[in-house]
């Protein structure tokens, strides 16, 4: 056992231990990390091996491999690798473009049927979704429309979180005091300051758990119009992520969109879709034309 | 020095532990006269010796040699210890020691003979009545009581004969013998008929033990004649007639009655009774016995002792069940108490209260159970949901709202979603009112809806619409009530968030989705929950999830689950494949019987035996060729499985069994096809002629 600087107290993680745990993620569930991520993984994961009462990685390594509670491990451990930090209305000029142009088109093309359905893929704690879900009714143009935006993740931890919509100050950094009053209610508590998702918004906000490489699971989410994966694909490896793009594929309606984050694209992964240029953003689009096996 | 010297060295040893050493050596070496050696030591002056010495001769069973020794104590030895250890040995030398004893009897005196009806009626060997019948009519009667004895001791191997040489030996002119032999048939619990023992209540030496066979009759007509007993007070036979009336009331609902009816005449007994009930006395037969007969003395009086019981650790589960007989009585006067208890003490009363038989409403119950709710303690409030689930009236229902809430302990939250159920079932109306008047996020509402399979509101669109918004809340029962609600109503609109509720991060709510997709059902019968459960099944690799999902879609009936749920059959987890077969038993398609036959081939054979026993409930005499083909597979335990459900089939060929007993190498498989055969041929089983001897076991040769 090695300890790194004078506040540390917990074993280190070598390279080659590293690596072992990182493989064994990719092949669980697709994820990939560059070896950047070495130190993250030690920071992140030291809680679990102090709980468990190992003094290595190895041994942790071990643990996930080969005992009987090692696949309810390795879920804690990808939730304590993957949990990324966000924020209400992230990206504004992404949410610009989902309101003011995606969102006025889909009033006209869903008209008949009143029904809208948003997935945001790999949602973390629940602020893209409950964001989704406020850009939506301030169009006001889903008035008496079965609306529904659906968050999963990974997670269990943060879907748990999700659903209670309760948030610290720092969730609502770029949150204007207007949409804190007219989405928002503050709740005391001791020394903090949260807020919590109005009742309303959390009525068209539902949450489950899943992994994006499991197909049985994401056909559950149903038919979407529109895709919300930001930052998600980035965690994983080419293959995976080739994946994930077909099953978000799968579940998007025939002219429904995808959206990325600002940092990723489809280069090299599908060709099924086709590029709309927003006037604030480029977004991907199942083709109108797109032929679905099930349907 | 040889072994043999070594090992007479050490048993001539002053040492203890060598001498012991020495004997363990007799079990390992062939020695020359081990035997006599063996059966000395039995005579040891050092128990640990002449222990030894009995474990390695039960150990050598059944070397003749050794049993030859052991034998030979009963005529040759005076030492009183080697005799009874030999008589140890010997009870595991089975038929052997028998059939040798049978030999020798004639030749014995009577202490030989004694020791020889011991071993006999310790044999466990059904072949051991027939020396012993000679015992029975020997000139000694100390013989003849040795007899008896045993054989009582080896009546269970075979009841019948048993009695048949019990009741032969009550015709004895000896009083003592008699009473052996009536001791005997009552150990055995084999009934005489009430004339024969009657006329055995004269003799003062036999009335306590014939009282005591009255009670093992059964028979009503002893009722009177325990009671009159019992009246006469206490004294010789009134603790046999008070055990045997108990004995009597146990035998069936018929006897309870009479019981109970003779009991309500007799003031004197029932006082009597209940003083024995309370005591505290050693003989816990007797107060057992009184504590039962308090559980049929409807009065205030017996329900307070059995309450006062339940304290005492070796009374508390007769007193329970007893208070359990006395009803709307029992539970009140539990109750009562309950307030004063300290408490521990209270928490286990309530705990019994739950266990208690409901008996409608009271409302002496409803007041004590909403006072120790109001004191808001989460512990106690447990047991009094507990107790509230069983035995709460309408007055309850308002006062468990508070308990459904999402701060209230899990634990305690659990049993108040239980009681609140409960309380549904029995007062629907006063529970839906409750929950129109309650807090809209509350879990009555999902409750009732559950429970009762229908809408709180007249317009049922208004319920699903709050269901369906409660399955997105993050209260995690609340979603498990709402899709069980959802299920209750099998609403055929509520696929989608069923659906979605698949991919719910608690497992509780999705296996209870799973389930309600199953449930689902559209007004032309379709079912619309079927896709989602075909799509998961197709693709999931979570076992937690596919097993429940086969089961739900086995409910579905819809016309595609029958190939899903073939394909589920060649998967190799038999647990799987168990789930499959039971799912296409609930099918209505006419094709599942060539669905269930695929699953003959599986490897488990858990898996065949199942789907066998499922073609021949299902499709009765069409069966006949699947049990044929399982009468020739590899696996033992399958071919003994097809045997025996062979007979169930009707219009099963016997010439298939018969030809498969000419090849059919194990003998157990033999054995239960002789048995079918002879049920397929209209032949008593246990009395069939064998048509050819058992081959013999190849795995055992």
């Amino acid at each position: 056992m090695t300890t790194r600087g004078i506040f540390r107290d917990h074993p280190s993680l070598t390279a080659a231990e590293f690596r072992l745990l990182r493989d064994h993620m990719n092949q669980h569930a697709g994820l990939f990390f560059e070896e950047d991520s070495l130190y993250m993984f030690e920071r992140r994961l030291a809680e679990r091996l102090d709980d468990l009462g190992f003094s290595s990685f190895s041994e942790y390594y071990k643990h996930l491999r080969h005992h009987p509670s090692g696949f309810e491990e390795l879920e804690a451990a990808l939730e304590l690798i993957t949990t990324k930090e966000t924020y209400f209305f992230r990206q504004e000029y992404q949410l610009t473009a989902f309101q003011r142009e995606i969102l006025p088109e889909l009033a006209v093309s869903l008209a008949s049927q009143k029904r809208l359905r948003v997935w945001s893929a790999g949602c973390s704690t629940g602020e893209e979704v409950y964001t989704l879900a406020m850009l939506i009714e301030q169009t006001e143009l889903f008035k008496d429309w079965s609306v529904r935006v659906v968050g999963t993740d990974l997670s269990k931890k943060s879907v748990a979180h999700a659903r209670r919509g309760l948030y610290r100050e720092s969730s609502l950094r770029v949150t204007t005091p207007q949409q804190r009053a007219v989405f928002f209610d503050e709740r005391p508590s001791t020394g903090v300051r949260m807020w919590e998702v109005k009742e309303r918004i959390k009525r068209n906000s539902w949450f489950g758990n899943l992994n994006l490489l499991d197909p049985a699971k994401a056909s559950m989410v149903g038919r979407v119009d529109v895709v919300f994966c930001r930052n998600v694909l980035i965690y994983f490896d080419t293959d995976s992520r080739r994946r994930v793009i077909d099953a978000l594929y799968e579940r998007l309606v025939p002219g429904g969109y995808l959206l990325l984050g600002h940092s990723e694209s489809l280069l090299n992964l599908s060709t099924a879709f086709e590029l709309v240029h927003l006037t604030d953003d480029l977004v991907y689009r199942k083709p109108l034309a797109a032929q679905r096996w099930d349907r | 020095m040889s072994s043999e010297q070594e090992i007479e060295l050490a048993l001539t040893s002053a040492d203890a532990e060598v001498r012991r050493h020495g004997v363990e050596k007799l079990a390992t070496e062939a020695l020359k006269g081990r035997a006599p050696l063996l059966v000395k030591c039995m005579a040891d002056s050092d128990w640990r010796v002449r222990k030894e010495a009995v474990r390695i001769a039960k150990a050598l069973s059944p070397a003749p040699d050794v049993m030859s020794s052991l034998l030979a104590t009963f005529t040759d030895s005076d030492h009183v210890g080697q005799r009874n250890a030999a008589v140890e040995a010997l009870a595991v030398y089975g038929e052997s020691v028998v059939d040798e004893l049978g030999r020798r009897l004639g030749a014995f005196d009577a202490d030989a003979k004694k020791l020889a009806a011991e071993v006999l009626g310790s044999s466990g060997e059904a072949r051991a009545f027939l020396p012993l019948s000679q015992l029975l009519v020997d000139v000694d009667p100390n013989v003849q009581m040795a007899g008896i004895e045993a054989v009582a001791a080896l009546g269970a191997v075979d009841p019948e004969e048993a009695f048949h040489l019990l009741e032969a030996a009550l015709r004895s002119s000896h009083a003592m013998l008699r009473l052996a032999a009536l001791g005997g048939l009552n150990t055995l619990q084999l009934a005489l008929p009430v004339p024969h023992i009657a006329s055995m209540l004269s003799d003062p030496i036999l009335r306590p033990t014939a009282l005591l066979a009255l009670g093992l009759t059964g028979d009503v007509v002893a009722v009177p004649m325990l009671v009159d007993e019992l009246n006469r007070g206490p004294g010789a036979a009134f603790r046999e007639a008070l055990i045997a009336l108990a004995t009597l009331g146990k035998s069936g609902e018929n006897q309870q009655r009479a019981v109970e009816a003779a009991l309500s005449k007799a003031p004197r007994a029932t006082e009597l009774v209940e003083a024995q009930a309370a005591s505290r006395g050693e003989d816990l037969v007797w107060c057992k016995s009184a504590v039962f007969l308090c559980g049929l003395q409807k009065t205030p009086r017996s329900a307070e002792i059995l309450v006062s019981r339940l304290g005492d650790a070796d009374m508390e589960a007769e007193a329970e069940a007893a208070l359990a007989s006395l009803r709307e009585l029992g539970v009140l006067a539990l109750v009562r108490v309950i307030p004063e208890a300290d408490v521990e003490e209270a928490f286990g009363l309530l705990e019994i209260l739950a266990r208690l038989p409901r008996n409608g409403s009271l409302a002496e119950v409803d007041a004590v159970l909403l006072r120790l709710l109001s004191e808001g303690d989460s512990r106690q409030a447990r047991w009094v949901l507990t107790a509230a689930a069983r035995h709460g009236g309408e007055a309850m229902i308002s006062a468990l709202l508070p308990w459904l809430r999402q701060e209230v302990p899990p634990s305690v939250r659990k049993v108040a979603v239980q009681a609140f159920g409960e309380l549904t079932s029995n007062f629907p109306e006063s529970a839906r009112r409750a929950v129109l008047s309650a807090d809209p996020q509350s879990l009555a509402w999902p409750i009732v809806v559950a429970t009762l399979g229908k809408p709180v509101h007249t317009e049922p669109d208004v319920d699903i619409a709050h269901l369906k918004q409660l399955l997105a809340t993050d209260d995690k029962t609340m979603r498990r009530l709402a899709v069980e609600a959802l299920a209750a109503l099998a609403e055929p609109s509520a696929v989608e968030v069923l659906a979605l509720a698949l991919t719910d991060e608690e497992p509780e709510v999705q296996v209870a989705a799973l389930g309600a997709l199953g449930s689902l059902r559209a007004e032309n019968g379709s079912s619309p929950g079927a896709l989602p459960l075909i799509s998961l099944i197709a693709q999931t690799e979570e076992d937690r999830l596919l097993i429940p999902a086969i089961r739900a879609l086995g409910n579905t009936n819809d016309s595609r689950a029958l190939e899903v749920l073939r394909s589920m059959l060649s998967r190799p987890e038999p647990l799987c494949a168990l789930t499959a077969i039971e799912a296409l038993v609930g099918l209505k398609s006419p094709f599942r019987s060539e669905a269930l036959a695929d699953a003959l081939e599986h490897s488990a054979p858990d898996v065949v035996k199942l789907a066998l026993e499922a073609l021949v409930v299902e499709f009765g005499s069409q069966a006949a060729p699947h049990v044929r083909f399982c009468l020739e597979h590899p696996l033992r335990e399958v071919r003994d499985f097809a045997a025996h459900l062979a007979a169930a089939v009707p219009g099963m060929d016997p010439d298939v069994i018969r030809q498969r007993l000419r090849s059919e190498p194990d003998s157990q498989v033999h054995a239960a096809l002789l048995r079918t055969l002879n049920q397929l041929e209209g032949r008593p089983s246990s009395r069939a002629p064998r048509l050819s001897p058992p081959p013999t076991d190849p795995s055992r040769a």
